[in-house]
């Protein structure tokens, strides 16, 4: 046909569509007449139109995907090279691309490897730098449950590759079917499966893509993940977001409800696809009712049940707990599923082990309404202003939840956890932190972001800016929980393991720029605050580690702004830190070098409106002194409580809403009380009860507030010594009991927490000193007995540990001298018994303190004991 | 990749805005290349998904292919004009290595919608649709492009009606015509083609 022909039958095709039926056929009929040749063109273009309607209304490259696959198929690869692997033979074939069996082609050893190679082509630098930094993360997942990553990269010809472990086994649903695994059997292997999820959820790695073809079971039984990460890595690349959201893959049955919606991808997805796995894995292990295709996402089922008819007969027999527990794994909405894999997994040991199981209902609103009303009726009025703060938190996480699905992910991440921090570093935390009466309310801050935060931490892999964002949230948290330089709640292990979060992260931050200023220096802080907790659970030896790390960074970042005053101040801080390392350890002349240190360094430059450095002149002055009190040096300690103690006075005075300053007196009061001990008792006991005074005064305004009840049993305790001391053994007695009682109930809410076992070791030994002089011997010697046992405790725990093994020996020293009490009332057998008991006694005592000679940890008191014992001991031969 | 083929393509596209007759011819490679992966790369990953876009590929090709900052609508107009038909030939090309065997075996229905019928049938009807269009195309170059631009570029009218420079209702009539064409010499194309 020529064009101008065309041209003609064009014409009367677009005036005979534009006509009804019956006035076509009139038209045609015309045409027929005079042009009978166009016509018949006409017409048979015309009865096309019915049957035109789906023609080529497809796309073609939706119906044309199979031309490519097998074009790829056909493609022999055996031989070739990709990074340092040759090609043996292909193993497999997936969504992703194929994966064949390799070896190392360097030759330098032998090594066979699975060896993925994705069929795809955006390697550009920024693919690739990626796979570079994502392989370290992912090749340091070391868990038997996991085929290990060994290397990846970009080919040259522009293909990423991944090398991992050669898993030989079979799919899990198959091997459950043909071994024929009874429920318990297959729970266990399922409980494996999750203990590697979990250790890389530990490790900030989310799987993303967990199925039975993803999990081989080798031939002893161990199931092996393949692919840890490696599609989060892909569906993070390329540039264009809004092409990536479309295209995405993912395997529907097991995918969660917000991975196939394109939304954020959590550990609470892994959580739900290991709840699709188990009961695909306790229906019949076939995989049949696996589909293998993928379905579009309006496809995809999510809480319905999947299967054949046969899995769902047999899924009636199974228990209804075990039904309530895949249920609770994959409910729709992430955040009422099991917070992680590992509760999942405690859920299915529990139900193997007959315990009950979380699996219950609950819902965000339920949750929300008993939040609300459990703590109304126990926060105070102030509180309440803290708590709606809280609420709003909720609120706005709500809504930015709502937002999510239009806004760009990476975007809202960070948005996310923007709004987070934000909100508890800059709006909630201030306001509340030094709040009187806030406990509660705090409490319930740290509750709700935890969970927001570790749920954003396992998206922070390889996410830079998100990482530090996270460690400082972290920190915050950690401060909220235990920072002892800042009102807390002294969840000191919780504090520990969110500072140790963040420690990571900001290592991993480190490296990867060395001499960034602002990296090391927030290093260097999340070092000292390791210090400084550890000091508070009293773990010297690691304190000792943290806080010099801190040091040294501090110190380097000084040199290179020698005029910062921050700088400074941080350097003077850790210098304490060490200072009262040293002094917990008894090692007082390396502790006071340490503290004339920092009064050297804060005493040069100080102005008065300098609020912080004179708290921190204050704590040095106060540690100097109690240190030189140790070491004989009374006089000069003296001087330097009598400094400690205008200062902390002058700032309470001048701040006296703060409790910082509170908490400092208190803390000046009591240590001048302990340095007056044994020299001027009248005064050592006024000094305790100047302390008694503030502290009653702090727990009265907030009894929640569990470090103010911490500070008030040590200030009963300090009373029960400087009672005792003035002769008032009954008085002295019952403040003891006092003491004891707040202790045991503190340890009681948290069990490791070392200081208070050190605390309540310290009371014992003080009450039994006091019943001794009430001629109780009985009494005196069961409560050294406990005050030994704790002690024992806590040095069997930790070797490093001189105090609480000093004051072990000073335990047993009196029990001896409670036995010789009783000696001296009985008479015969029994005397000689008592006097057995005590020689028996001194001899351990002596030995404690040789232990510590050993250690080079005697201070001068020490060695004197150690002369007395020595003495007494000669006299029992 | 790096910055070398988009800077190649932008100065192209500039020089066919500039009357240059010989840049579609050497475009056509680089954009065909391009094309050639991007269609491997989603169809790896989308296995059997039918809701795949193909203007998808073409806006990847052309965010890669192109510096935006550096062309004006004529330019993208232009691209987005290769792009569709240079997808069409990639699919083509992988078609035809499928349907060899079934060339002037007896009638071709029309089983390109079809995903019933065999991978050889269906890449021997999709060899059957280039070769009518390229009759088409002799005498009406217009509505072979819009076919192109619509079935293999996933292109929406409005994208092809600016592509073209005409307006969409247009657009609408030539898809509608052209499809009548091609049903109808695809429905006889045993006959025809002898």
């Amino acid at each position: 046909m020529r064009s101008n022909d065309w041209q003609k039958v064009e014409e009367l095709l677009d005036a005979a569509l534009d006509l009804a039926p019956d006035a076509r056929a009139r038209f045609l009929d015309e045409l027929s007449a005079t042009k009978p040749d166009l016509r018949r063109e006409v017409e048979s273009l015309l009865v096309c139109e019915e049957k035109v309607d789906g023609f080529l209304a497809t796309p073609a490259l939706a119906l044309s995907s199979d031309f490519f696959e097998d074009a790829e198929a056909v493609e022999e690869r055996a031989g070739q090279t990709v990074g340092h692997y040759r090609i043996i033979r292909e193993i497999g074939r997936g969504g992703m691309g194929a994966v064949f069996l390799a070896e190392r082609s360097d030759g330098e050893f032998q090594q066979e490897v699975a060896l993925k190679v994705v069929r795809r082509s955006f390697a550009d630098s920024e693919l690739a730098r990626r796979f570079r930094r994502e392989r370290q993360i992912l090749a340091s997942l070391n868990h038997p449950n996991i085929a290990r990553l060994l290397d990846g990269g970009v080919s040259t010809d522009g293909e990423p590759y991944f090398a991992m472990e050669h898993v030989e086994g079979v799919r899990i649903d198959d091997y459950c079917a043909a071994e024929n695994l009874r429920t318990e059997e297959r729970l266990k292997l399922f409980l494996a499966v999750s203990r590697g999820v979990a250790y890389a959820h530990q490790h900030l790695v989310v799987h993303r893509d967990i199925k039975p073809s993803n999990i081989l079971v080798t031939a002893d039984g161990t199931p092996k993940l393949l692919d840890f990460g490696i599609a989060k890595l892909l569906d993070d690349e390329g540039t264009n977001e809004h092409t990536r959201t479309e295209l995405r893959a993912f395997t529907p049955v097991y995918a969660s409800p917000e991975q196939a919606r394109g939304e954020r991808v959590t550990t609470a997805s892994d959580v739900y696809s290991l709840g699709v796995l188990l009961q695909h894995m306790l229906g019949n292990g076939h995989r049949s009712e696996t589909p293998g295709q993928q379905t579009s996402v309006a496809n995809v089922p999510t809480d319905q049940e999947q299967g054949s008819k046969r899995n769902r007969h047999r899924q009636r027999f199974l228990s209804a707990e075990l039904a309530n527990i895949i249920a609770m794994a994959r409910r729709e909405e992430p955040a009422r599923r099991y917070a992680s894999v590992a509760q999942f997994a405690e859920d299915v040991q529990n139900y193997l082990d007959g315990l009950p199981t979380r699996a219950q209902k609950d819902s965000f609103t339920y949750r929300a309404g008993k939040f609300i009303r459990r703590n109304r009726l126990t926060v105070g009025a102030a509180a309440l202003v803290a708590l709606a703060l809280v609420v709003g938190l909720a609120v706005a996480l709500w809504q930015a939840n709502a937002a999510r699905r239009e806004r760009d992910r990476a975007e809202r991440r960070f948005n996310d956890v923007r709004q987070l921090s934000n909100a508890l570093l800059s709006d909630i935390a201030p306001k509340i932190e030094r709040l009187p009466g806030s406990t509660d309310a705090r409490q319930a801050v740290l509750t709700q972001s935890l969970k927001y935060l570790d749920s954003l931490a396992n998206e922070a892999a390889g996410d830079l800016q998100l990482q530090s964002e996270l460690a400082s949230a972290y920190e915050k948290v950690g401060d909220l929980q235990g920072n002892p330089t800042n009102p807390n709640l002294i969840a000191l292990a919780d504090a520990l393991a969110s500072y140790e979060k963040a420690n990571a992260m900001r290592r991993n931050l480190l490296e990867r720029n060395p001499r960034d200023f602002e990296r090391r220096r927030m290093m260097a802080n999340n070092y000292r605050a390791l210090g400084d907790i550890r000091w508070q659970t009293n773990e010297p030896a690691e304190s000792l580690n943290n806080s010099q790390a801190a040091l040294g960074l501090y110190s380097e970042l000084l040199a290179e702004h020698p005029g910062s005053t921050d700088l400074r101040l941080s350097v003077a801080r850790t210098t304490l830190d060490i200072g009262k390392v040293h002094s917990t350890n008894e090692k007082y002349a390396e502790a006071i070098s340490f503290f004339q240190k920092v009064v050297a360094m804060l005493g040069e430059q100080l102005g008065l409106a300098d609020v912080e450095s004179l708290l921190l002149l204050a704590e040095a002055r106060k540690q100097l002194g109690n240190s030189l009190s140790w070491e004989g040096k009374q006089k000069e300690a003296e001087e330097e409580m009598a400094r400690a103690v205008a200062l902390s006075e002058a700032l309470f005075a001048a701040n006296p809403f703060d409790n910082r300053m509170l908490t400092a007196l208190h803390q000046t009061y009591m240590l001048t009380s302990s340095v007056y001990e044994d020299v001027n008792d009248t005064l050592s006991n006024e000094y305790a009860f100047k302390a008694l005074k503030i502290i009653e005064a702090t727990v009265a305004k907030d009894p929640a507030n569990i470090r103010a009840r911490q500070q008030l049993g040590k200030t009963y305790s300090r009373l029960g010594v400087t009672l005792d001391n003035t002769g008032k053994p009954d008085q002295s007695v019952l403040y003891l009991e006092k003491a004891v009682n707040i202790s045991r109930e503190l340890i009681g809410a948290e069990t490791k927490n070392r200081r208070l076992k050190y605390d309540l070791a310290t009371s014992y030994i003080r009450l039994g000193d006091a019943r001794k002089r009430q001629r109780n011997f009985r009494d005196s010697i069961t409560d050294l007995e406990r005050a030994a046992s704790v002690l024992k405790e806590l040095t069997d725990a930790d070797a490093s540990d001189n105090a609480s093994l000093r004051n072990l020996a000073n335990a047993i020293e009196s029990q001896a001298k409670s036995y010789e009490g009783l000696a001296a009332l009985a008479t015969g057998a029994e005397k000689s018994a008592q006097r057995q008991m005590a020689k028996q006694s001194y001899q351990r005592a002596y030995d404690i303190l040789q232990q510590l000679e050993a250690k080079n940890a005697l201070s001068k008191v020490d060695r004197k004991s150690m002369e007395k014992l020595r003495v007494i001991l000669e006299k029992y031969e | 990749m790096g910055d070398e083929p988009q800077h190649e393509v932008t100065q192209i596209l500039h020089e066919w805005s500039g009357g240059d007759p010989n840049a579609p011819e050497r475009l056509m490679p680089l954009v065909y290349d391009e094309m050639r992966r991007l269609a491997r790369s989603f169809l790896a990953r989308e296995r059997g998904v039918h809701t795949l876009q193909p203007t998808a590929l073409v806006n990847e090709a052309y965010l890669r292919l192109v510096d935006q900052t550096r062309v004006n609508w004529q330019n993208r107009a232009h691209f987005y004009g290769i792009a569709a038909s240079m997808m069409r030939r990639v699919l083509i090309d992988h078609a035809r290595a499928h349907a060899a065997g079934k060339r002037g075996g007896g009638a071709i229905r029309l089983s390109i919608d079809d995903v019933q019928v065999s991978l050889e049938e269906r890449a021997a009807s999709f060899v059957a649709l280039d070769e009518a269009l390229e009759r088409l195309a002799r005498f009406d170059e217009r509505k072979c492009k819009v076919v192109e631009m619509r079935f293999f570029g996933g292109l929406s009218d409005e994208e092809i009606a600016e592509v073209l420079g005409i307006t969409t209702r247009t657009v609408l009539r030539d898809w509608k015509k052209a499809r009548l064409w091609l049903y109808r010499e695809l429905s006889q194309s045993g006959r025809v083609d002898r």
